[in-house]
Parts: C-alpha cells; sequence; structure tokens
C-alpha cells in the first residue's frame, strides 16, 4: 500500500485506538480484531495501484474552495439555526447537487459538508472550519483512485482534514 | 439500543440504495435527502432520536458505494448493518469530528469487501481439496 493509501486509514485507525482504550472483554476484543483483520482485507483490495495523472493547481484550487464553502455553509446551519449538523449537511449537500450539477464539484462540495459537521469543540471558529474544508478540497484531489467507489470515503477525507487542521493548530479534542 | 441501531441503519441503507437505482438520484441526492429527513424526524421522535439519525446518516454515506463494490440490496442491507454495528462500538470515538460517519461507513464497506474476499478465497481452498 502506497503513502495515500496509508493516509485514509488514519482516522479509522485513531477510532480503533480509542476503542481500545475502553474495557474490553475477550469476546468483544476478537469481535474487534477479526473486524480489523477483514478491513485489511479490504483495504488491500481498494487501493488502486496506478497513480493517477497529477492534477492541475487550477482544478485543485477550484475543488478545495467548493469544499471549504460546503464546509462553511454546513457550519453556518449547524450552529446558527436549530436544523442541526445532520440535517445542515443535507440541506447542504442536497443545495450542491443542485447548483453545482453541471460539474464535478458537488462530490467535493458534500465532502466539505462532513468538515462542516464538526462540533465547536473540536473547530471553534469559521476561518479555522475554512481551513479544514481547504484542506478536504486537497485531498479529495490528492487521493484520487484511492477507494475508489468505497461509500464513506468523502467523510474519511473530511476526518483526515479535521484531526491534521487539529494537528496543526496544536489542538486537540477530549 | 443496539437493536435500534441495527434496524435504522439497514432501513436507511436500502433506502439510499433503492433511491438511486429505482429514482436514479445521484450519490450526493440520496445520501443528502436521507441526512437531511432522519435530521429533521428523528430527533423529534425519542431521546434517541439524533443517535438514530447519526446512525441512518452513516449508513446513507455507506449507500454512496459504487455497484462494482456492493450490487444487490441484500449486500447493502448486510453493509448498513456493519455501519449500526460500528456506529453503536464507536459511539465515543472520534467525537465531534467531522467526518467520523463517513469513517465508520468506509470501515463497513471495507470490512464487507474484505469478508468477500476472504469467502471467495475459502470457496478456492475448499473446491482445491475435493478435487484432489
Amino acid at each position: 500500500m502506497n503513502w495515500r493509501g496509508v493516509i485514509m486509514v488514519i482516522p479509522a485507525s485513531v477510532a480503533v485506538w480509542q476503542v481500545l482504550q475502553q474495557p474490553l472483554g475477550w469476546r468483544r476484543g476478537v469481535v474487534v480484531g477479526l473486524l480489523a483483520l477483514l478491513m485489511a482485507l479490504g483495504i488491500k483490495d481498494s487501493v488502486r495501484k496506478e497513480r493517477c495523472a497529477a492534477k492541475r493547481a487550477g482544478v485543485m484550487l477550484t475543488t478545495a474552495f467548493a469544499a471549504a464553502g460546503g464546509a462553511l455553509a454546513t457550519y453556518v446551519l449547524a450552529q446558527y439555526t436549530p436544523l442541526g449538523s445532520i440535517a445542515a449537511s443535507g440541506v447542504v449537500g442536497l443545495g450542491a447537487a443542485y447548483v453545482l450539477r453541471r460539474s464535478d464539484l458537488s462530490t467535493a462540495a458534500y465532502a466539505g459538508a462532513f468538515v462542516g459537521m464538526s462540533s465547536p469543540a473540536v473547530l471553534s471558529s469559521l476561518p479555522v472550519v475554512a481551513i479544514a474544508g481547504l484542506v478536504t478540497g486537497v485531498l479529495y484531489e490528492t487521493l484520487d483512485g484511492i477507494f475508489d467507489g468505497v461509500g464513506g470515503r468523502l467523510g474519511t477525507m473530511a476526518a483526515i482534514a479535521v484531526l491534521v487542521t487539529l494537528l496543526a493548530a496544536g489542538g486537540g479534542w477530549s | 439500543m443496539l437493536f435500534w441501531s441495527l434496524v435504522s441503519a439497514v432501513a436507511a441503507g436500502l433506502a439510499g440504495f433503492l433511491g438511486r437505482k429505482l429514482l436514479k438520484l445521484s450519490s450526493v441526492q440520496a445520501s443528502a435527502a436521507i441526512a437531511l429527513l432522519a435530521g429533521v424526524t428523528l430527533p423529534q421522535l425519542s431521546s434517541e432520536g439524533a443517535y438514530l439519525a447519526a446512525v441512518c446518516t452513516c449508513a446513507s454515506y455507506a449507500a454512496m458505494s459504487s455497484e462494482k463494490m456492493v450490487y444487490t440490496p441484500l449486500q447493502m442491507a448486510g453493509v448498513s448493518g456493519l455501519c449500526g454495528l460500528i456506529a453503536y462500538v464507536g459511539r465515543d470515538c472520534l467525537v465531534g469530528v467531522g467526518g467520523r460517519l463517513g469513517t465508520y461507513a468506509a470501515a463497513a464497506v471495507l470490512i464487507f469487501a474484505g469478508g468477500m474476499r476472504a469467502g471467495e478465497q475459502l470457496q478456492l481452498l475448499r473446491g482445491g481439496s475435493m478435487q484432489q
């Protein structure tokens, strides 16, 4: 597996590490171990060997701005209206699918929407949300071909972007 | 709670899958519609509604999988059930981090893919030993 595949495993690894911090009985431990083993098999099959052509800077920039827009719109809807983060992401996803239907940017904007679902305890301000959204857009283009066709890959990219932004900002979450 | 988590995940996953197949919705449209519906209705119905809405949304992300990965409603139900299980086990993990539901969905799809691969390998092994 190349480095791009390794990046995609970061959020799941953090989650597994957090599960293992909880007291587990041997039965739960066996189940978690078995699921991790099957996931490793699935990952091995889902990483394309060949690299995709390098993206033009313009394409990457447009995608990054679409993702940042999705992130900011979701965050604002989730925090400043009674919708909540889940419904807010749905509104932004449907809006992006309609407004950006003639381009490929609706998927990037929806990936950004997942960043906007973060709690204010994790991403505390709009500029930080925008940065995490931009990182998501860059990851979207950079990780093209990794986990293609796997539902949840957009959310995984969003989680990586949020974790990277948290690390870069020197923060964490409890 | 685990039971309702599994039930809501399977319902949402199948709704997303059938929405794409029958209504010809794009993967983003199908997933976003389920997220909006679950996010608006379920929190009003019970105290666990917010959690169940998250589970439904997680399954809707899994339903964004390509036909090459998940191609029958039964397979989608299996993947969605895995989503419900993982969301239940990981409910205290990555709290507040955007994208965690997508991470769980991807984990469920990859576990399913790994299971399918392991099944194929087992069948090959069994076939080889039968021939001998």
